[in-house]
């Protein structure tokens, strides 16, 4: 008997469909399957984790509330010395298997998160529901990343782009509710929830 | 809203925090060499101010790292954040 297949935990809860007003979409709400591996730098180790990543991965050390995305994997700011890195599992297993462990933690959270794709012009609307951050264009921009609590549920905020659209990385167990507050929320703009994109990262 | 400006993350919202009760309490370096009375100051007694007070915090929510603040405990105005480790801050004008 063979394995069952990996699936991320919102794979059969978050169906395509729409919410609310059916002649407006103001924001659209989707999975994103893709693999999440943490690295975390030894006490003075960060310079080190800092050429590795540079060197197996293309990738810059963020900044303390930023992202850098590159072609295959973008690295999040998650807390002094320590980055998420967010990519598919083709592009991260390699990195994960080559992290040099006297310099960090290499900890896959592929399926301990799940992550949601918000967009659209009303998504800092709906996420001012349940976010205390403030997400105006003047104070929170693309490429930034807020660790905080999202309808209390503790998330990993993420503006990937101007449209604008925010990646928000919750615990798996959360994942649900989460994403059926987020269409609660949504839903009064008119909420398309649209296929996942990315592949499983099992 | 209070906002508690985290020294790695900057201003956030205050339910992101943890209090840890008195900053720079530092453990006495031989504790069998001290009597109950005194290890109960140790352990229990704060200077509990009504002012300003220095005050450990967790940034739970966010980054996860403690700091400390200086806070005034009658208006509950925060009035410095620094990282862990670091001297309590000279307010200035004798506070």
């Amino acid at each position: 008997m063979s394995a069952p297949e990996p699936r991320t935990i919102l794979a059969g809860h978050l169906r395509p469909g729409h919410h609310g007003p059916a002649e407006r979409t103001g924001a659209t709400l989707r999975e994103r399957r893709a693999a999440l591996l943490e690295l975390s730098a030894r006490r003075g180790r960060a310079g080190d984790v800092a050429a590795f990543l540079r060197e197996a991965a293309g990738l810059d050390l963020p900044p303390p509330g930023r992202a850098i995305s590159g072609a295959e994997a973008a690295a999040l700011w998650i807390a002094p010395a320590t980055v998420l890195l967010v990519g598919a599992a083709a592009a991260l297993e390699p990195v994960r298997a080559r992290v040099p462990r006297e310099i960090a933690t290499a900890l896959d959270q592929s399926f301990g998160y799940a992550i949601l794709r918000l967009a659209g012009a009303a998504a800092r609307a709906v996420l001012a529901k349940g976010c205390r951050v403030d997400l105006d264009p003047g104070a929170f921009a693309p490429g930034q990343v807020a660790r905080t609590i999202v309808a209390q549920v503790p998330t990993i905020l993420h503006q990937a782009d101007a449209a604008p659209t925010f990646e928000l990385i919750v615990p798996a167990s959360l994942a649900r509710s989460f994403a059926d507050f987020l269409i609660e929320a949504a839903a009064e703009f008119g909420c398309a929830v649209e296929p996942a994109i990315g592949r499983d990262p099992g | 809203m209070l906002l508690v400006t985290c020294p790695h993350c900057g201003a956030r919202p205050e339910i992101e925090f943890r209090y840890g009760g008195e900053a720079h309490i530092a453990r006495p370096a031989d504790p069998s060499a001290l009597d109950d009375r005194q290890w109960a100051e140790f352990l229990y007694f704060r200077s509990n101010p009504k002012g300003v007070y220095a005050e450990r915090w967790n940034h739970a929510h966010g980054c996860g790292r403690w700091f400390n603040a200086l806070r005034d405990t009658a208006s509950d105005a925060f009035l410095a954040t620094y990282p862990a480790g670091q001297q309590r801050p000279d307010l200035g004008g004798g506070r």
